[in-house]
């Protein structure tokens, strides 16, 4: 039933009924949206938390970019060229999965890096870092975008919840109010009528 | 015609970069164009600039054969390293990922788009046959295990590039003999990194050449026996080869004093010319990478 269809409905002891099991009703899935609203609070600080180490990270990735670029520097560029070629690239795919019930994209490794075929072990003391590096980043990456879809469900949750707190119940309650007070008026209207027949009668 | 050949480097060594001008270059003050190179790093294709870096070392070592016909053979070998390199690169994409082949521009024995062509290990062997850099001899000698590797297969283009090299020397070794056998031990010092001292020596001992012990090596480099055993045993050999690079121009510099009339002369300016083609490869790629200058700076080799 609609906010609009409330307005046309009669003014009745039923219609009473219906709209304060309604009210009740609204009102407990305000506390249960208020409840899931807390818990994706805690889900998002608790993700948070292991997004501090996103610095240090980065800061890793760029100096296992820097061993390589100064490795390709040493070699030259046909050298390490082909060597790059005998590394065999991860698999990396994306998955939806869920998080506190809300749908998140997250990549998962299928593959490390096959480096058998590389007899350099300066290439491989290189590309492992480079690849522990970018493993530790795409954990980040699948907590980031966690935290996003998170987030956008939380604001989703808090706009409802608002709309139940500011809109809809003090609406409910006025419309409850506003029938109680028509119902009573019609109840005193009916004594009155009767009153005024039983002193006809007399 | 040695004469006239030896007193034409003594003019060319000036045309070469030196080191205030590499620093202008790192720090993008100078372009390449400004310095005898028809490319710009400012303007051009990475691709465009290193084949023009290239093929400029190449026609210099190919000007020096103009002039010197009787020594074409020398001249060949010492740019034959470029081909050797590009033979190993195809070993591996032979063996790699499939990718886009990157190869020095610079073609002799086997043309570039014959190399690009070929899809097998054994097809590439083949074409090897009729080149002084045929190893399929010693691979059929090698144990199976051995045969199928790869690290195995570019040892043995280097020792059979090096014995070609060699061969080349004749009326020059007294003269180069010392310092071509330099260039020689460090390439086996990055393989006895990789596969160690006791594989390298059965592979030496299939070319009947004298193994190469850590005595003799680190008298070479000019390093104690215990730094060359830890720095062998760490498999650090990008240290141990800078190393020993910084020992070999040390050498160089020193000898050439002492032999500024003979041939020993144009050996100088030809390294001093693939010390400059690498260098600028080195600042193209920096550049292109976005090193700090200081990061560029410090890989550079600088003779002049």
């Amino acid at each position: 039933m609609s906010l609009s269809e409330i307005r046309f409905l009669p003014i009745s002891r039923g219609t009473l009924i219906l709209l304060r099991q309604k009210a009740e009703m609204i009102e407990r899935g305000k506390s249960v949206l208020e409840m899931r609203r807390e818990q994706l609070v805690k889900e998002i600080f608790l993700i948070s938390r292991k997004l501090k180490e996103r610095a240090s990270i980065e800061h890793e990735y760029i100096r296992a970019l820097e061993d390589i670029s100064r490795l390709r520097l040493l070699v030259g560029e046909v050298h390490f060229h082909s060597m790059v070629s005998l590394i065999v690239p991860p698999k990396i795919e994306i998955l939806p999965t869920s998080i506190q019930g809300v749908t998140v994209p997250q990549a998962r490794i299928l593959e490390e890096p096959d480096l058998s075929k590389i007899y350099d072990p300066e290439f491989i003391r290189v590309f492992k870092r480079l690849w522990n590096a970018v493993r530790a980043l795409i954990e980040i990456a699948n907590l980031e975008v966690a935290v996003e879809r998170l987030s956008e469900h939380l604001a989703y949750v808090n706009r409802i919840v608002n709309s139940l707190e500011r809109s809809i119940i003090p609406m409910y309650k006025k419309y409850i109010s506003y029938v109680e007070e028509r119902i009573e008026e019609e109840m005193i209207e009916e004594f009155v009528k009767l009153k005024g027949l039983n002193e006809v009668n007399k | 015609m040695k004469t006239y050949l030896v007193t034409r480097t003594h003019g060319l060594i000036l045309s070469l970069i030196k080191s205030e001008e590499y620093n202008l270059l790192i720090s993008g003050k100078i372009d390449l164009n400004k310095l005898g190179y028809n490319v710009s790093f400012e303007k051009d294709f990475v691709e465009k600039i290193f084949n023009a870096i290239v093929g400029k070392f190449v026609d210099r070592i190919v000007f020096l054969e103009k002039i010197t016909p009787d020594y074409s053979d020398f001249f060949r070998a010492f740019l034959e390293r470029l081909e050797v390199e590009n033979i190993k690169a195809k070993l591996r994409y032979l063996r790699g990922f499939k990718n886009k082949e990157v190869y020095y521009p610079y073609e002799y024995f086997i043309s570039k788009k014959d190399l690009m062509l070929i899809n097998n290990e054994y097809e590439l062997l083949n074409f090897l046959k009729n080149t002084p850099l045929d190893i399929t001899y010693y691979i059929n000698k090698l144990k199976n295990e051995d045969e199928k590797d790869l690290v195995i297969k570019e040892i043995l283009l280097d020792i059979k590039y090096y014995e070609y090299y060699f061969s080349t020397l004749k009326e020059f070794k007294k003269f180069l003999f010392p310092m071509v056998n330099l260039e020689r031990i460090i390439t086996y010092i990055f393989w006895c990194t990789m596969i160690g001292e006791e594989k390298i020596s059965k592979l030496l001992l299939l070319f009947n050449i004298k193994n190469l012990n850590y005595a003799e090596i680190s008298h070479a480099l000019g390093l104690s026996k215990n730094d060359l055993q830890r720095h062998l045993e760490n498999k650090h050999y990008m240290r141990l080869l800078e190393i020993a690079e910084d020992n070999f121009i040390k050498k160089l510099k020193k000898n050439v004093l002492r032999n500024k009339d003979n041939i020993f002369f144009v050996y100088y300016y030809m390294i001093a010319s693939y010390y400059e083609m690498k260098n600028l490869e080195k600042i193209l790629l920096g550049r292109k990478i976005g090193l700090r200058p200081e990061v560029i700076r410090g890989t550079l080799k600088l003779f002049i």
